[in-house]
């Protein structure tokens, strides 16, 4: 774009100033050390990752995308496990170094921490991870996530906690483990975790298995209520802190919600291809062919998605606070701008599934 | 902001979504939602604040990290509070607050002591700094 209408541009976005978080998440390896039976990814083959240089290439243009919009830039890297990939201290690097003081999360299962690595992710500041727990009791987890894994996580914690690195949890909530929330929140409370966050079970890639198999489920609307209720509770009787902002908890109180919207933030996949969400792996296009900000601010389905063109949830008065669950919709109906099954506020009236119709088709036709 | 440039700037917002150019539309979008954030904030802190403080249905539901910033700096501001004497409490508290800083509305207390630095609250959703913007439910 040049000449006037860049002017133009350059202008508005400078009058507007949003000034607000925008992360990206960057998938940037497929390999895992571990096969958990709910994991959203359908297999954990590596082939066709990309380079560091693709990466580097990717956050830059990133960045100047942020700058551009006045967005504050925050950065994920998730995997696969991301602990395996040769490329994740570089990456770090070349973030820190272009966008100084960028938050850093990272995503890992915590059974590959050592004092070592904790050490030099100390090192740099303004690093947290998430970890997964999946179970409060040894049983529990190491049912879904393998033998073992329990007390890795456990020495993990005491790894991080002596590092001084930022650590939260993140369990998948199903209907396995939603009966032990309090027992969640006690066990991080112990461990000095501060953090317990809650994500909803999607039946997509390994965890359709699960859900075919009759051994876990989602939980119902009615569940997922009571469940939220619970979570929140359990996080004030505790002091551990949780995710307060995720899809739906907006009716259970005004202040809460606000951060579930699928729109305000970007994941690009080992391949390098931009996804709707990282849990639908619904792919968008190739980053490198179609350019990350050409594919986020033109593609269809995402305008449709800002605009609030979403089946039943885009005519509900809470749809900018809450934005329903949009990988949940898709791993029930196939449409990514479908309703989400987990809403209360429409359980009484069950949308029909419509089986596995991709959103290009429905958006297309 | 006042009613009116709050009023204002929303249409001009809104106006500019309907513009054929995608960098502007998803900023003044992010923008709009922003400051619908900001005001639901705002009306959700003045209906605690005008409920007793502790024991109000809501107060339980809201995260810890923010429960315990209210108990730290916003617990003595009750119905019965004159402006001035919060003022001066939140002053007393946090010495860094320059008196233009103090003269604010109590909706805005929230805001400035994050942007100082002296609570971790993200500005636009009641949640834990490293909460919305660092794990994103994606």
């Amino acid at each position: 774009m040049k000449g006037p209408v860049a002017f133009l541009e350059k202008v508005l976005l400078g009058w507007i100033d949003a000034d607000r978080w925008f992360p990206i998440q960057l998938d940037i390896n497929n390999a895992c050390n571990l096969r958990c039976n709910h994991c959203y990814h359908p297999h954990h083959r590596n082939s066709g990752a990309l380079r560091l240089a693709d990466w580097t290439k990717i956050y830059d243009e990133y960045t100047a995308f942020c700058r551009r919009l006045r967005f504050r830039p925050s950065l994920i890297l998730c995997g696969g496990e991301p602990l395996l990939s040769p490329d994740l201290f570089p990456i770090m690097a070349h973030a820190r170094a272009l966008t100084p003081g960028v938050p850093i999360s990272i995503l890992t299962n915590g059974t590959l921490i050592t004092g070592a690595l904790a050490e030099r992710l100390s090192s740099l500041g303004g690093v947290e991870l998430q970890m997964s727990l999946d179970g409060p009791t040894e049983e529990t987890h190491d049912r879904v996530r393998g033998a073992g894994g329990f007390q890795k996580v456990r020495q993990a914690v005491e790894i991080c906690k002596s590092q001084g690195l930022g650590l939260h949890f993140l369990a998948v909530l199903s209907r396995a483990n939603a009966d032990a929330i309090p027992r969640f929140f006690d066990l991080a409370r112990e461990w000095g975790v501060r953090f317990m966050g809650f994500t909803r079970f999607i039946a997509l890639g390994q965890g359709q298995g699960l859900r075919s198999s009759g051994a876990d489920r989602p939980l119902t609307a009615p569940e997922l209520k009571e469940a939220y209720e619970r979570i929140l509770s359990e996080s004030a009787r505790t002091g551990v802190q949780t995710h307060t902002g995720m899809p739906l908890m907006h009716l259970l109180h005004p202040t809460l919600g606000g951060s579930g919207r699928f729109w305000e933030s970007m994941v690009v996949d080992y391949q390098g291809r931009l996804l709707a969400s990282s849990r639908s792996r619904l792919v968008l296009g190739d980053v490198r062919a179609e350019g990350l900000e050409n594919l986020f601010l033109k593609h269809p389905m995402l305008r449709r998605l800002r605009a609030g063109n979403v089946s039943v949830c885009g005519k509900c008065p809470h749809f900018r606070r809450c934005g329903g669950d949009r990988n949940a919709a898709y791993a029930e109906y196939g449409n990514f701008l479908g309703p989400d099954p987990g809403c209360w506020l429409t359980s009484e009236k069950p949308v029909q599934s419509k089986g596995a119709i991709h959103e290009f088709v429905e958006s297309m036709a | 902001m006042n009613s009116s440039n709050r009023w204002l700037r929303t249409k001009v917002l809104s106006l500019l979504t309907l513009l054929p150019m995608p960098s502007v539309v998803l900023a003044a979008e992010s923008a709009l939602t922003a400051d619908a954030n900001r005001l639901e904030r705002n009306r959700a802190l003045k209906e605690m604040n005008a409920a007793t403080l502790g024991t109000d249905g809501s107060w339980h539901l809201l995260n810890p990290a923010l429960r315990a910033m209210r108990e730290e700096v916003l617990a003595p501001l009750t119905l019965t509070t004159t402006r001035e004497k919060a003022i001066e409490r939140l002053r007393a508290r946090h010495p860094s607050l320059s008196g233009a800083e103090a003269e604010i509305t109590f909706e805005e207390v929230v805001r400035v002591l994050m942007e100082k630095g002296l609570i971790t609250v993200n500005e636009t959703e009641l949640v834990s700094h490293g909460d919305s913007h660092i794990f994103p439910q994606k």
